[in-house]
């Protein structure tokens, strides 16, 4: 009987389900309950403090973002970060927020679900409406399909982003990255934070190409609420969020490690919030859930990526000047009372912004000197950080020559008329048609009315998202500059509460079409031939799925590598320009990756028995080539794209 | 206090600027359609599709 049960055990272990086997789905299910409980927890403490379902939507996706990294970052600085202390870890944050926030105002809040449970029931979505959730939802299914099947296969996604969330993985801590990758060791990462968390329980890369999809949705949302919060009917707001959502990036970065869409996603959600969160002018405890929820968009924008610095600016403006309006309604600003009532939900604020982005920054600092190393930063011609890249280099790299030479109008209008390549192309195209047809003409007429009517709220928002996109380098490359995206769209959601029904209804349908064009079109998974696609789906598991076959250069000798390990994996180092060092871990981490900075032969050779390296690769030009070829332990056993591999006897 | 809808109604253009701007949208759309790249995508991507659902329906999937 023992036996019987013990081979039942082995079966659900070994031949899984759809390619995972019973621990990676015991994993992806205790990743969804914790962040569905870490979510609904403060979902109902959001509920505790407005009446607007929306708000506490968008705000609660906000906080489980900003609970997931922070816990992250503190057990990690602890050197602790293992799956079970982070999920004890949140339990023990979402029991406390639960017992103090939630449970001493149970009544309303639970009066609150049945008003909402009732809003929902009596309204009735147009069709209009539903066709757009049907969009989205299949859009959704189209991430959700590819990251369950496919490893991750991006450029930048197998050279920084997914190396800098391995490293911490394995490190089990937060700390400076050694690697000869000057991206992996300096940019900020909350994005590989969020990826980590998809990691951590699973054991397997199977979700982590998912991990911005929540955000990303939870963004369209914010959209949404905006334009609600500014007067656009359900329809009109439904059409203004498509803009947003049906932008291709949005879309393709649904299932991606790079963090644009993220970014203004969470610069969506962040407006959202402080927009709306100012229903009772007479609470005082209202400045600090705005301060909460503002500090909370700030802290996580400003690491997703640099330009979320611009954009994190703008949100603290916006947040400051929200507060300080509402203080002097309150006729408070002008009493020194007031005026410290005014200092301390900054202070709460900015805590909340270090705290969540505080940590690269440092370490740069401290590492580099530099704060935005590995960049020179200059005002007004004086350098003000020494770093050993320009940010010239980033539009020279990113934009395609024939571009460069034309004048900023016409690269704009030729990248916004994407002429140059599928849609699913995101170096030259990714902002969609929508934006061109419809967000580009209603942003324009948008902007003069807002200024002649003297909306100084919509002006205000425009000015800080325009300046933010000028100030971001290479702006016009679609993906950087996606925020203006959300300009477009709430401009549309005004227009659209203007028009006629007739016109409205062919606005409807303009809206339609181009989300169907975007959703089509985005259905081809790039470079992916539909054999592979197939082969994947039919044979491969989570341990056979491997982002070496999708590297762009020496993918013969880390196939060798992946092949090599399978059954006995390895400790592996590697030399500077190996740049796609993401596929020597192995999908399911089984490698343990430690780069060795040259010093010297002797040095290096000894640190190679120390570290018990049995695998190293690396590239001729450097150091590294010369001292394992002489290194009588080790053997060339592959070669492929200017790739070595070398195996210890 | 007046509902969205309400708010906006007051706010109504007239008949007129309504059309001008659907034709401005759909001259740029016609724009955007009229790239040449448009319809190789389209044919690219169907290609793509049916070549997947092909292999799919050919070979099935494996669900264990």
């Amino acid at each position: 009987m023992l036996d019987f049960l013990k081979a039942i055990w082995n079966a659900m272990f070994h031949f899984g389900f759809l390619g995972s086997d019973l621990r990676t789905w015991a994993g992806m299910l205790l990743l969804v309950t914790l962040s569905g409980v870490i979510w609904i927890t403060w979902f109902l403490w959001l509920a505790g403090q407005s009446q607007n379902l929306l708000f506490a939507v968008v705000g609660s996706g906000l906080l489980c973002m900003a609970q997931i990294i922070a816990t992250e970052l503190g057990v990690g600085l602890a050197r602790a970060l293992y799956g079970p202390v982070l999920a004890a870890t949140n339990l023990g944050l979402a029991a406390g927020i639960f017992f103090a926030g939630v449970w001493p105002v149970r009544t309303k809040i639970l009066r609150r679900q049945k008003e909402w449970l009732a809003h929902l029931r009596s309204a009735r979505p147009s069709r209009f409406v539903w066709a757009l959730l049907l969009l989205v939802a299949l859009a959704a299914a189209r991430s959700g399909l590819q990251a369950f099947f496919l490893p991750p296969r991006e450029w930048d996604a197998l050279v920084y982003h997914f190396p800098i969330m391995a490293y911490i993985y394995q490190a089990h801590a937060i700390e400076p990255i050694i690697s000869p990758g000057i991206r992996t060791t300096t940019y900020p990462f909350n994005g590989e934070l969020l990826a980590l968390w998809n990691l951590i329980f699973v054991g397997v890369d199977k979700l982590v190409d998912l991990a911005a999809l929540p955000g990303i949705l939870t963004g369209a949302v914010a959209v949404y609420g905006i334009a609600r919060h500014w007067g656009a009917s359900r329809n009109g707001a439904a059409a203004g969020a498509a803009v947003f959502a049906f932008a291709p990036t949005m879309v393709i970065q649904q299932v991606s490690a790079h963090g644009d869409a993220l970014m203004a996603s969470v610069f969506a959600m962040g407006v959202y919030c402080i927009l709306a969160s100012v229903p009772d002018r007479t609470a005082e405890v209202q400045d600090y859930v705005l301060a909460v929820l503002a500090g909370t968009a700030i802290g996580l924008i400003a690491a997703i990526k640099y330009a979320g610095l611009f954009y994190a600016a703008g949100l603290a403006i916006l947040f400051m000047v929200k507060l300080a309006v509402r203080r002097s309604h309150l006729g408070s600003l002008v009493s020194q009372r007031g005026q410290a009532r005014i200092v301390f939900p900054i202070l709460v604020a900015a805590i909340l912004a270090l705290a969540l982005a505080g940590y690269p920054y440092l370490r740069n600092i401290v590492v580099f000197r530099n704060p935005l190393a590995p960049f020179n930063v200059r005002l007004a011609g004086y350098t003000i950080f020494k770093g050993e890249r320009e940010t010239a280099e980033l539009i020279t790299t990113n934009t395609p020559p024939n571009l460069l030479k034309a004048p900023l109008p016409e690269r704009l209008v030729m990248i916004w008329l994407e002429p140059y390549a599928s849609i699913y192309d995101e170096s030259v195209s990714g902002s969609g048609p929508l934006w061109f047809f419809l967000g580009l003409p209603s942003l324009l007429v948008w902007v003069v009315h807002n200024i002649v009517r003297r909306k100084w709220e919509q002006t205000l928002i425009t000015l800080l998202v325009l300046l933010s996109y000028a100030a971001t380098p290479a702006f016009w490359v679609p993906r950087y500059g996606i925020p203006i995206v959300l300009l477009g769209a709430l401009a549309l959601a005004w227009i659209f509460g203007r028009l006629k029904q007739g016109v409205q209804r062919v606005l409807c349908a303009e809206v339609l079409l181009g989300a169907c064009f975007v959703v089509f079109l985005t259905m081809d998974l790039g470079s992916v031939d539909p054999r592979v696609l197939r082969d994947y789906m039919a044979w491969r598991t989570d341990i056979t799925r491997s982002s070496a076959e999708f590297a762009w250069e020496g993918r013969g000798a880390l196939l060798y590598v992946e092949d090599k390990t399978r059954i006995s994996p390895a400790r592996i180092t590697y030399s500077g320009l190996v740049q796609f060092v993401y596929p020597l871990y192995g999908p399911d981490f089984r490698n343990m990756v430690v780069y060795i900075p040259p010093t010297n032969e002797l040095g290096w050779q000894s640190r190679l028995d120390q570290e018990r390296i049995g695998l190293v690769i690396t590239v001729e030009s450097k150091p590294q080539y010369k001292w394992i070829s002489d290194d009588p332990e080790f053997v060339r056993v592959s070669s492929h794209g200017g790739y070595y591999v070398f195996a210890r006897k | 206090m007046s509902s969205p809808a309400s708010r906006e109604s007051r706010d109504s253009w007239p008949g007129m600027y309504g059309l001008v701007f659907l034709a401005v949208t759909l001259g740029l759309l016609t724009a955007y359609a009229l790239q040449p790249q448009r319809l190789a995508s389209l044919v690219d991507e169907v290609g793509w599709i049916k070549a997947v659902a092909k292999l799919i329906l050919v070979h099935g999937v494996r669900t264990s």
